[in-house]
């Protein structure tokens, strides 16, 4: 980390030449990654992600440079060469101070005072767990991660920060074989935690369930085409909120008018019953940390109440595109991005409804138990999604699993289209990737039901 | 510290740090990007990086560790993290290359990161000017793009090998949003070029404003099973998503639909898929590959005939065989793996009126979405979101929206029953893919 006058003559060096904004970003991210394949560690990796960005705003428009080399020297060097883009003088004396917080996260075992001997057994019981479950499955690989990633973030306004942020993540993808075709099922368990979120999991729980999953749907027939009632199970089932709303919600895309959802707040947007939220607070979550990339405090931000668009998720920039107040969710990868609006852990809330009562108050459709990923066009809010494991409801009962299905609509339709939500609220964890590229982020709901949506597969329609 | 001290600095205390042999991997880049939003420059990156592999042999076993630091320090952590990945390795047949006996060094820079960067904002504000004054559905432009890089790749090895190859390219990234009363449309381009002469402003302009505003009034189809052309970049995505399927390490890994098909027909007659390290159009242009290997052209099908996997040392080792020079390195953090160079399907003869004549009703599919979630290269399913045109007797009808394409990759191949001469690179990823359109006998579409 660079200290406190440094980077107070960088930020005095970036607005010689009259932003009036500017901020400097140092990252130093240590990791480890170990793979399992076959049986046998085929891969084991360790390093050092480090680096500064600096960041120049005048008015709304904005300068990044990032580096390797973090001689004052250079870093100076690099600021006046940033600021040479504008061309007034704007001096301000800038004094940061360090700010104070409460840090919500608390780590107990820090990935580096885990032997990798260790690792290494915990990667073996689940893979030994996954390749034993069934004489179907052909192959299994696990991916075990881990990162410490130390921040420090500093801008002309004053703002000192110094965040850390912990992260351990398992990948178990199982790969099952049946005269000649293969499927897959896959868990991505993990945590804003050290090692001790194996003692609050059961990983090899998890191995298992990926076995399971590629067994099922080697067994199963080519999902039906057309539109149909879709029950969407909880925890990963929320992606269907993260790409079909909250994309489109961030003010990266409304701030230039490119979202369905811009100039919308106090409108209903959704059903009645639908309440959704984005929290970076939630203690060791996935998609939590103190700070945003930005400095600012990560908050629980109401998005939608009772089907009306409440707010955005909002970065600094944006947030001065739109005249609005940043909401603690300026993200990014790396020093490599300039940070804009990102999720943290976005979930749509609990309704009133048990899943059994959702499943049997439904004749026919998909249920979507374990869901893949998918992307969105903001701007139409038109979404993909694929489905890992597919049931056919066939009069109120689970009928038969089905396979390749993949579900696609447009985000303002499916939000009126919730017709029943569930009680069962939980989350999961995934990597979102966009222009400030890819980071972690939460995503949850209870399980609910759409009422009408288009499914893509290969087998007969009703 | 001076990047090449450094280098030859953690090469020499590997030597005595019980490492047998090593390797240092260097990736430095240039980049510089501008984005231009109603008339203003409204984001500007330049950066130049660093990032450093280490790998060396310890008691038969490759330790690998990575830095974006460079000083004195970072030689100890290297090796140390090295070490401690190398011990929990299971046996594997990774090794140290002492070289090729020849090299065919192309030129592989162009310079155009050097250009007048004066005249490439120049360049962004004319497409812009152009866009709304073509049509004025066109409401806005949410990514008007330009950005060029330079990047590096140099090897340096215990063995006395010693390696680097610089690669430049540049491209725009043009986005907007077109609105017919409530109707929104979006289209997406973009053009990769080396020289800003190449980019034809006029015919750019005009065929993104046309993918637009002919989406007016779209609607989704009934589900069925259809003829389909797949226009030139979606194939290309779907060949890019689907590429790891020929590599060698997912074949022996049983991850792939190719196991057991090395010289078996897979794919129609008409297909031949080429990867080519020297292809003039293609931005993977290296005369060797990650792990030192001497690039080699090879057709990977052949006429429909599966003739070889893509291979690194590890892998041909296995299989008893060359490497294909095909060893890959997304970046310094990863490990050597395997990816095609230039990839592309061969093109045919016949224009796009062609193939869209050939079928009485055909849905031609301008765009999908979806590839990293909808397509799965283990058990090559795919199904996809899509949109285009229905085409009758040769004639477009109506515009197509809200629909999925789904299918296999192996059948796919085999159904292509007509490639067009509308060859086009697509945006180089791992690996950098071209492809002209191509006709498919039958997909099942999903739709209303």
């Amino acid at each position: 980390m660079l200290n406190k006058t440094v980077l107070e003559d960088i930020l005095t060096a970036a607005l010689k030449n009259g932003g009036d904004f500017a901020e400097v970003f140092v990252e130093d991210k240590f990791s480890n990654s170990i793979n399992l394949i076959n049986g046998e560690i085929d891969s084991a990796n360790s390093g050092i992600d480090y680096g500064i960005g600096i960041r120049i705003i005048k008015g709304t428009n904005e300068i990044y440079v990032y580096t390797n080399n973090d001689s004052k020297d250079n870093l100076i060097k690099l600021a006046k060469k940033a600021a040479k883009q504008f061309d007034k003088s704007n001096l301000k004396d800038i004094k940061l101070r360090y700010a104070d917080y409460e840090n919500l996260h608390n780590i107990i075992t820090y990935p580096t005072q885990v032997e990798k001997i260790k690792k290494v057994k915990l990667v073996r019981n689940a893979y030994q767990a996954a390749f034993d479950y069934d004489d179907l499955i052909t192959q299994v690989i696990i991916s075990l991660s881990d990162y410490t990633q130390n921040v420090q973030i500093a801008n002309s306004n004053g703002v000192l920060v110094e965040d850390e942020r912990t992260r351990v993540r398992v990948g178990i993808q199982s790969v099952a074989t049946l005269k000649g075709e293969k499927q897959t099922g896959f868990n991505g368990p993990g945590a804003h935690m050290g090692y001790e979120y194996f003692d609050e999991i059961d990983l090899v729980d998890k191995a298992v369930d990926a076995s399971r999953m590629a067994v099922t749907m080697i067994k199963a027939s080519h999902a039906p085409q057309g539109k149909m009632p879709v029950i969407i199970d909880n925890k990963f089932g929320g992606v269907i909120f993260h790409e079909a709303c909250g994309h489109g919600l961030e003010a990266t895309s409304v701030a230039k008018d490119s979202s369905v959802f811009a100039n919308k707040i106090g409108e209903q947007i959704a059903s009645n019953k639908v309440t959704a939220i984005d929290d970076g607070t939630i203690p060791n979550q996935w998609g939590s940390q103190n700070f945003d990339d930005e400095g600012h405090k990560t908050q629980r931000n109401i998005l939608i109440k009772d089907g009306i668009l409440k707010g955005y998720m909002i970065d600094y920039l944006n947030g001065k595109r739109l005249k609005m107040d940043p909401t603690g969710s300026g993200r990014r990868e790396s020093y490599k991005y300039s940070p804009t609006s990102r999720m943290t852990n976005t979930f749509i809330d609990n309704g009133e409804h048990t899943k059994e009562e959702i499943i049997a108050k439904t004749k026919y459709g998909l249920y979507a138990k374990n869901m893949g990923g998918g992307s969105v066009n903001p701007a139409t809010g038109e979404f993909n999604f694929n489905v890992r494991e597919g049931y056919l409801i066939k009069d109120g009962e689970v009928y038969k699993p089905v396979r390749g299905a993949t579900l696609i609509g447009k985000g303002s339709e499916i939000l009126k289209k919730i017709d029943l939500i569930g009680n069962n609220l939980d989350l999961a964890e995934g990597m979102c990737g966009s222009i400030s590229g890819s980071v972690p982020a939460g995503v949850g709901q209870p399980t609910i039901r759409v009422s009408k949506l288009t499914v893509g597969g290969r087998g007969e329609g009703k | 510290m001076k990047i090449d001290n450094f280098m030859n600095g953690l090469l020499k205390k590997a030597k005595s740090n019980d490492f047998v042999d090593s390797e240092v991997y260097l990736n430095r880049s240039k980049n510089f990007e501008i984005r231009l939003y109603k008339k203003v420059i409204d984001y500007y990156e330049e950066n130049e990086e660093y990032g450093l592999s280490f790998r060396g042999l310890n008691k038969d076993k490759m330790g690998y560790s990575y830095s974006e630091k460079f000083n004195q320090d970072t030689i100890d952590t290297l090796l140390d993290n090295a070490l401690k990945n190398a011990q929990i390795m299971d046996e594997d047949e990774e090794e140290i290359y002492s070289g090729s006996d020849q090299y065919k060094k192309i030129e592989t820079r162009t310079g155009i990161f050097e250009q007048d960067r004066d005249k490439k904002i120049e360049l962004l504000k004319d497409i812009e000017k152009k866009i709304y004054s073509s049509d004025d559905r066109i409401k806005n432009i949410n990514y008007c793009i330009y950005a060029d890089e330079e990047t590096g790749e140099k090897i340096l090895n215990s063995k006395g090998l010693e390696l680097d190859c610089k690669n430049d390219i540049a491209y725009i990234y043009i986005s907007i949003i077109a609105k017919e009363g409530n109707d929104v449309r979006t289209a997406t381009k973009y053009q990769l070029f080396r020289d800003l002469k190449e980019v034809n402003k006029d015919e750019f302009v005009k065929e993104l404003v046309k993918d637009a505003v002919d989406q007016f009034g779209a609607e989704s189809i009934n589900s069925d099973k259809y003829p389909v052309i797949l226009k030139n970049e979606v194939f290309v995505n779907i060949l890019s998503t689907f590429s790891s399927t020929l590599s060698a390490e997912n074949v022996q890994k049983g991850l792939s639909l190719f196991k057991g098909k090395l010289n078996k027909k897979v794919a129609s007659n008409i297909v031949t898929i080429v990867d080519d390290p020297f292809f003039e159009d293609g931005y993977r242009r290296t005369y060797f590959d990650s792990e030192g290997v001497a690039s080699k052209y090879k057709e990977v099908i052949s006429q429909g005939k599966l003739q070889t996997y893509l291979y690194n040392l590890k892998t041909a080792k296995k299989d008893g065989v060359e490497s294909t020079a095909n060893g890959y390195r997304s970046s310094h953090k990863s490990k050597i793996s395997i990816s095609p160079t230039n990839m592309y399907l061969k093109k045919g003869t016949n224009s796009f009126n062609q193939l869209k004549d050939k079928f009485k009703k055909v849905i031609i599919i301008e765009d999908v979405q979806g590839l990293h979630s909808g397509a799965n290269p283990v058990s090559g399913d795919f199904s996809l979101s899509a949109r285009g045109y229905l085409a009758k007797d040769g004639e477009i009808v109506k515009p197509v929206e809200q629909i999925t394409i789904s299918g296999n990759f192996l059948k796919l191949l085999n159904d292509i029953v007509m490639i067009g001469n509308d060859f086009k690179m697509g945006l180089p990823g791992n690996g950098h893919f071209g492809s002209a359109s191509v006709a498919v006998k039958s997909l099942d579409v999903s739709g209303g």
